[in-house]
């Protein structure tokens, strides 16, 4: 049995039971008005499942000995596509699946398939398998984020500015002002 | 357990330093942290974390999911969270990629960044916790044990005031325990020159005074949250040293309360 077998076979017992619904958040995303006057973006619960079962597929293929070494590569950055674009959508999981997804992301971000070692890989495969659970408890979420810390070192953000430099904070001012004038334009197209 | 006397207590601004925007900074608080083992916290740490970093990241959330576009988040963020919050918020855009932010699309820019603000409250807690070998806590604290805790897409991370009621810590006893040891400190703060007075260590002095003449810490006045530094600085006393960027408070109250203080010296590691 492979690795990637192994893996799975190990989380059976956790793995999604196809509920039609992920967390409990009902969702409005396809009945708000999308820019541009395009019709709707037909995002459905079935469409967030097939994300996070894409997502899970492709990061136990990342540790399969049997895929050559691009092939487990691309895996990997495929499973990193699939969870931004899941991000997209975070409105359709539950406060507790957005937590995970969002330590997932940090977790990997900047990081190519190599960073990772086959343990640290298995706990990125554990916590998809968790975020594609149709309920994650306050305490599934807080020992994913744990786990997680752990094999990084550290998930926070960069965010405080309590000493930066003057030069950094005009970049910044900077960027926010074009950002904002990038969506006025776009209202007014 | 770890040996206290072999340990080093880290102030919440440590955590705060590692999180930095400012790369010598953040890599001179990583150092210590990795370094300066066995380690430890002091729960009310906890407390001013939250009751400031993450109340912050709260605010980020809050008005990013109540906001209709890209410009009303701004506007509302700068106007309730002033420019720190704002410098934040620009942070967090340039760390998730402000090319991969659909900024034309609101309802996924906001998931995106409702995603990486909701993980970001829940890491920033978990993971200041597990920074160190031991969270020390001599006055058993109710409000350090109650985490942010997301309910129905609101994070609850209010700290409530204390009374009777809804506390079970010790802080009373233990302070007036140590009265002898904080009558010094008012002695060592009347002798103290003005220009080394602080308006925190003055509230201490006052707190302490007041403890004095009624024989009762004003723990239901809101008075721990107001000497925050002394209630750090009680717990400091049994360690090998502690480590804080506060000069001005520590070094004072070091001195007079005997205890080992290293300066976490922000602004000359700025200019390494």
């Amino acid at each position: 049995m492979s690795y990637a077998q192994q893996n799975i076979a190990n989380l059976t017992d956790a793995t999604f039971l196809g509920s039609p619904r992920i967390g409990s958040k009902v969702s409005n995303f396809s009945l708000r008005n999308q820019p541009h006057g395009f019709a709707p973006e037909q995002v459905e619960y079935a469409e967030v499942k097939e994300f996070l079962n894409q997502a899970f597929d492709s990061i136990v293929a990342s540790s399969d000995a049997d895929l050559s070494l691009i092939e487990r590569s691309n895996q990997f950055d495929y499973w990193h596509s699939c969870l931004e674009r899941l991000s997209e959508v975070s409105n359709l999981i539950s406060g507790e699946h957005r937590i995970i997804l969002g330590s997932l992301l940090s977790c990997s971000k900047g990081k190519d398939w190599c960073s990772f070692t086959k343990e640290t890989i298995s706990i990125l495969i554990k916590s998809t398998n968790v975020l594609r659970q149709p309920r994650v408890t306050p305490r599934e979420s807080r020992d994913t984020v744990n786990s997680l810390i752990k094999i990084s070192g550290r998930l926070s953000y960069n965010l405080d500015h309590s000493v930066s430099k003057e030069e950094s904070e005009s970049e910044l001012e900077e960027m926010m002002t074009s950002l904002i004038m990038k969506s006025k334009s776009a209202k007014n197209d | 357990m770890i040996d206290q006397k072999a340990a080093t207590l880290f102030d919440t601004d440590m955590h705060i330093h590692r999180i930095s925007c400012d790369r010598n900074v953040r890599h001179a608080a990583e150092q210590e942290f990795l370094s300066s083992k066995p380690s430890a916290i002091c729960s009310f740490s906890l407390l001013e974390l939250k009751g400031n970093y993450i109340q912050d990241l709260i605010l980020l959330r809050n008005k990013t999911g109540a906001s209709d576009d890209f410009e009303s988040m701004a506007s509302r963020i700068m106007n309730s969270g002033g420019r720190r919050c704002m410098l934040m918020l620009s942070q967090l855009i340039r760390i998730i990629g402000k090319d991969v932010l659909p900024v034309y699309d609101w309802d996924k820019t906001q998931n995106i960044l409702l995603t990486h603000i909701d993980a970001q409250i829940a890491i920033s807690w978990n993971e200041f916790k597990g920074s160190v070998d031991e969270v020390v806590d001599l006055f058993n604290c109710t409000r350090a044990k109650e985490e942010p805790s997301l309910l129905k897409n609101s994070w609850k991370a209010s700290i409530p005031r204390c009374n009777i009621n809804n506390c079970q810590c010790t802080i009373n006893s233990n302070i007036i325990s140590r009265l002898p040891l904080l009558k010094q400190y008012l002695t060592f703060y009347e002798g103290l020159e003005s220009s080394s007075k602080t308006n925190e260590l003055d509230t201490i002095a006052d707190i302490i005074s007041k403890t004095v003449y009624a024989n009762k810490f004003p723990w239901t006045e809101g008075a721990c949250r107001k000497v925050g530094d002394l209630l750090i600085a009680l717990h400091a006393i049994d360690f090998k040293e502690f480590l804080s960027s506060n000069y001005k408070e520590h070094s004072q109250l070091s001195k007079a309360l005997n205890y080992e203080f290293r300066k976490f010296d922000v602004a000359s590691i700025r200019l390494k």
